[in-house]
């Protein structure tokens, strides 16, 4: 029997194309938690993402001549563009997420409750700015800043020009900054003061 | 530049909740009845032949039960008959007279 934990996800890909489930366990188990990140970025809702990552996984295991090992792309990029389209779909579905869901999801683990309030305010602040960004702004920092990914395969993923997503780039950065610096974020000492 | 440096600091803290430890093993549950159906297996001739005879299907039943009856009708008819055939010459030969007997005075 082979072992398919030393596989690469491309030719475990081959094994899923001939309906092997085993192959197909691998690669979920070894790609879950990454893309369930990449959705949540994306979404910033728990439930939704987790709907996301399964809808994506089971579209590949119904439909893996979807994946065509002749173009050369590696599946993890591949992949996070199923990821992103349908995390897209979802938020064009769905109206925006108020700030007030996205801080609830830390736990009470915190060591004091002004810390913790900090926190909270600091990622509610943080990820309210993100999620008002252009849809494709928000993918390009989600891709490129994020996910690690290059920017010719971000560029790839979204379907635009290197030059494009370099500019997608620099706006969500600069519209980003403005946001937080405006919030008074950007100026460490004084914010932290002001939660003491 | 310390704005900058703070700035990407405040990026990377950016936080994702933990994922659900069962997560993998839901979407890999979720994908088996695919698995199920492209090969062949008893239950799944069981559960076609059981959705083929249940009874939601009467007309269907109605047919197969008919078409029974008809082909178990014609198969006593032709044994019948050719029993009949066998019976009638047996008969036969035994009322005709056969005239190349000598049957002397009695003639």
């Amino acid at each position: 029997m082979a072992d398919y934990e030393t596989e690469t996800d491309e030719s475990l890909l081959v094994h899923v194309q001939r309906g092997d489930q085993r192959a197909f366990a691998v690669i979920v188990t070894r790609h879950v938690k990454k893309f369930h990140a990449a959705a949540y970025r994306m979404c910033s809702d728990a439930q939704e993402s987790e709907d996301i990552v399964q809808e994506a996984f089971l579209k590949l295991w119904s439909k893996p001549q979807m994946w065509d090992p002749s173009r050369g792309a590696k599946f993890s990029t591949w992949f996070y563009r199923i990821v992103t389209n349908l995390a897209i779909d979802k938020m064009r579905r769905k109206k925006a997420i108020p700030v007030g869901d996205v801080i609830d999801v830390f736990s009470d683990t915190r060591e004091s409750q002004e810390t913790e309030l900090y926190e909270k305010e600091k990622q509610g602040a943080l990820e309210g700015a993100i999620q008002s960004l252009p849809e494709r702004q928000k993918t390009a920092l989600n891709l490129c800043f994020y996910e690690g990914l290059s920017n010719r395969e971000a560029a790839d993923i979204m379907g635009v020009s290197v030059k494009a997503l370099e500019s997608l780039l620099v706006r969500a950065k600069g519209a980003l900054k403005d946001e937080l610096s405006r919030r008074g974020m950007l100026t460490e000492p004084a914010r932290r003061q002001s939660y003491a | 530049m310390r704005e900058d440096v703070l700035f990407d600091a405040i990026l990377r803290e950016r936080h994702v909740p933990e994922m659900p430890t069962n997560l993998a093993y839901r979407i890999i549950e979720a994908a088996k009845p695919r698995g199920a159906e492209t090969g062949f297996t008893w239950t799944a001739f069981q559960r076609v032949l059981s959705e083929i005879f249940v009874i939601p299907q009467p007309a269907f039943a109605m047919v197969v039960v008919l078409m029974l009856g008809v082909y178990s009708g014609m198969q006593y008819t032709s044994e019948q008959s050719m029993e009949m055939t066998v019976a009638r010459a047996n008969l036969s030969s035994f009322v005709v007279a056969d005239l190349s007997v000598d049957y002397g005075e009695f003639q």
